[in-house]
């Protein structure tokens, strides 16, 4: 059988970034990529047409989700599951940058010192300063819009393109926090190709929101890449240690002619994300490895945490301007509260709304109202809402494990036994509390708050980096503890979990991991 | 203030169907069925005034996304033939002028009860016309809208409510963009910083 040089397991962010920073260094590696799901087309024009005149904009990977009749997760008080699995992640060619938003934040100095400062949670065995030229490298790869000026953390370069400016509806917010000493921000945002502003972003019509898709495809084009193969619709099923400290290959199963292959390589890279990584370690059982692999200390799967996402909406009397936010992604920002003062409190990430004020002009023109009714409308009373990730800590006894039965890929379903612990309940209602402030100074009715159930998009700490096998899964070079040749790239192994959204922080991994991977094969080569 | 009404038209427009797209292969419609089609997208800038320049500049975007809903599975090709049919008839019962004014404004297509508050009420597609109004007339406003309708709308206004100054800049699904970094793409905020 021919051994490959890396076999790649998914083929979302992490895997891309990988697969082309190797594929560049050395272009006849020979690299096999497996991915569960299947090629979604992107830039499509009906899908795009559904999508923005259809009753419902149905999107074309909705179908991908986990299904809510397949979440596992402990249920409540209120006899709902703690933990929202679906939504949360796309299974397809590309993975998941399908959906996102493509807000991409550096993490800062202190979110790697999270024990040191605070006594909670863990340090990542890496600081800020070694990661910042890989976020250098990301923001670059991603085509991130921002504005350096504004100096949440060092930096080492300015943003590749400016930021988009603050919108008209963004203005009473703007004004309220500087009443109240929060400084505004600019959201930074990945506009990989030339961004027309169109606001579908969940479907960019031109490519420009930035979609690992489109790398990969232009990876596969790649003529001098000859070596490079992605097999889609291929669920990997098991990882094969060939002894205690090596791995030999994995088992996948290809779901269209329902065939069981094995297929080995030098070096084995998890890219699968982070509910599928701790399943599939957990799955890989043998003699040497018989709570799974990298499970010896059974911290596999533990410490899962999300952001929890909180949410005051305020009422105007009157909307004199008739605006609203004009772009259909959010503008508007701070850090202020995303501090080391605030880390040991629970760190917040402030954002306004990316939709409101809401004006569904075409809605409102299908319920029969004529142009002068609209208008009217429009300038009556609307809402702003002001929505912000709360950092959590992860917990030991929170865990990510194997369900029961299989989704419709063949993969496990995923069990998540998560309680939100009394603390994280108090700080949402504290920081709550700043956020009606901020509500009521724009001179607004709070109407409702809310604090969303964890749903899975930000999950990370599955697969801890530390500096020990004793406390998490991979060493600081994302290689499993004690084993030569597997290595995981996932928002999994980050050590705590910020304030802001992961996937620019996974990227700067992925830019790192690859280098360290280059530089290894250099040496074997020499 | 809007008269519900879900009983409108004759035999064509009450006729009995199940929800779904009505099925029909792809294809590309006859010339002629995409004039008919033309008028009836025309009648919405002419009831809401809200195009310069009646409808034209918008009719190389609607021919594309006619032509991507019918040369694909799901096809609306029936839907669109349909469409023109139930139209067709009500101009012959109400008048031209009378049944575009009776579609838009007054017809509702009728909504299912919600059996508990957090449900959300569905359209009862089971007519030939509450096909045409869901599927065609619906979606028809929704891209007239996002192609540049919705800048006839917002700004601010005199005392009768219409509009003196027009201010929707962009609107989601509105291809705005620039070449040129520091044209404003959307009203910005231009206060203290
Ligand atoms: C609605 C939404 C919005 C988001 N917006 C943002 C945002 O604005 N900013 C941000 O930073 N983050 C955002 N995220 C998070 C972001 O999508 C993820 O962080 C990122 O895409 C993760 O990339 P990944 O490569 O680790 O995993 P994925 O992109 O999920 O890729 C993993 C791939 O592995 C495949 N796979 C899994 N198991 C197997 C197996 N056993 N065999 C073979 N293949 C397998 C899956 O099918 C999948 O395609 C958002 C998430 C959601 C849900
Ligand atoms: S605003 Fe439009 S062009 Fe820009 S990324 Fe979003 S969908 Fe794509």
């Amino acid at each position: 059988m021919e051994e490959h040089d890396y076999i790649i397991v998914g083929s979302g962010a992490a895997a891309t970034v990988l697969a082309k920073r190797i594929l560049e260094k050395n272009p006849l590696t020979k690299l096999l990529m497996l991915e569960a799901g299947d090629l979604i087309p992107a830039k499509e024009r009906r899908q795009w047409w559904n999508y923005t005149t259809c009753a419902g904009g149905p999107l074309p990977y909705q179908y991908t989700y986990d299904k809510k009749s397949d979440n596992q997760s402990t249920i409540g008080k209120d006899g709902q599951p703690t933990w929202t699995t679906s939504g949360g992640r796309v299974k397809a060619f590309g993975g998941s940058t399908m959906h996102w938003g493509g807000w991409a934040l550096r993490f800062k100095p202190e979110d790697f010192q999270l024990f040191t400062n605070t006594g909670q949670g863990a340090d990542w065995p890496i600081d800020y300063h070694e990661l910042e030229p890989y976020y250098a490298q990301a923001e670059q790869y991603m085509s991130v819009c921002g504005d350096e000026t504004e100096n949440w953390q060092p930096r080492s370069t300015p943003y590749s393109v400016p930021p988009f400016q603050w919108t008209a509806a963004d203005g009473e917010m703007i004004k309220a926090f500087h009443a109240l000493d929060i400084q505004p921000g600019k959201m930074p945002v990945a506009r990989y190709r030339k961004c027309m502003t169109t606001g579908t972003c969940k479907y960019c019509p031109y490519g420009a929101r930035f979609s690992a898709q489109y790398v990969l495809q232009d990876l596969l084009e790649n003529p001098d890449f000859i070596n490079f193969n992605v097999l889609t619709q291929s669920v990997v099923t098991k990882i094969i240690a060939a002894s205690k400290t090596k791995i030999s290959g994995v088992d996948y199963i290809n779901n269209q002619t329902n065939q069981a292959f094995s297929v080995t390589a030098k070096k084995i890279i998890l890219c699968a994300g982070a509910y599928e990584i701790p399943k599939l370690l957990m799955a890989s059982t043998s003699k040497n490895w018989p709570r799974g692999i990298g499970n010896d200390h059974d911290l596999v799967g533990r410490y899962i945490v999300t952001h929890s996402m909180l949410e005051v909406t305020g009422k105007a009397k009157s909307n004199p301007h008739g605006l609203w936010q004009e772009y259909d992604f959010p503008t508007l920002m701070s850090r202020t509260y995303d501090s080391p003062e605030q880390q040991k409190n629970g760190k917040l990430f402030l954002f306004k709304d990316r939709s409101r004020p809401k004006i569904d002009i075409a809605q409102l023109m299908i319920d029969g109202m004529s142009k002068i009714e609209i208008n009217k409308k429009i300038r009556g009373a609307c809402e702003f809402k002001l929505q912000a990730f709360m950092e959590e800590v992860g917990q030991y006894e929170s865990r990510l494990s194997i369900g029961e039965g299989k989704d419709r890929f063949g993969l496990p379903l995923t069990k998540i036994t998560y309680q939100k612990t009394e603390e994280d309940d108090k700080r949402a209602d504290t920081h709550l509390a700043l956020m009606k402030k901020i509500i009521e100074e724009m001179g607004l009715e709070v109407i409702k708050t809310f604090k969303q159930t964890p749903r899975g998009d930000h999950t990370t700490g599955t697969c801890r980096m530390s500096a020990t096998a004793e406390t998490g899964v991979t060493d600081a070079n994302l290689k499993v503890h004690n084993v030569d040749n597997l290595y995981i790239c996932s928002n999994g192994v980050f050590s705590s979990n910020s304030a802001v959204n992961p996937t620019l922080t996974l990227t700067a991994l992925a830019h790192r991991l690859a280098e360290h991977l280059n530089q290894q094969d250099e040496v074997t080569h020499a | 203030m809007v008269q519900i009404n879900s009983t409108i038209g004759g035999e064509i427009s009450q006729t009995l169907v199940t929800a779904e797209l009505i099925f029909s292969e792809p294809c590309t419609l006859p010339e002629s069925q995409i004039e008919k089609l033309w008028q009836i997208f025309s009648q919405i800038g002419e009831h809401w005034k809200d195009v310069y320049n009646e409808s034209k500049n918008l009719k190389s975007a609607w021919l594309e996304m006619i032509k991507a809903k019918t040369s694909q599975q799901p096809s609306y090709s029936a839907e669109y033939i349909n469409a023109v049919l139930v139209i067709e008839e009500l101009t012959q019962l109400y008048g031209e002028q009378q049944a575009y004014k009776t579609l838009f404004f007054s017809y509702k297509i009728p909504q299912s009860q919600a059996e508990n508050n957090t449900e959300k009420t569905q359209p009862i597609l089971t007519t030939l016309l509450a096909h045409a109004k869901y599927y065609v007339i619906d979606e028809f406003i929704r891209m007239q809208v996002l192609s540049g309708g919705f800048k006839h709308f917002g700004g601010q206004s005199n005392a009768s409510g219409e509009v003196i100054k027009v201010k929707g800049v962009n609107y989601k699904g509105f291809v705005k963009g620039s070449r040129y970094r520091n044209e404003n793409l959307a009203r910005t905020f231009e206060g203290k910083t």
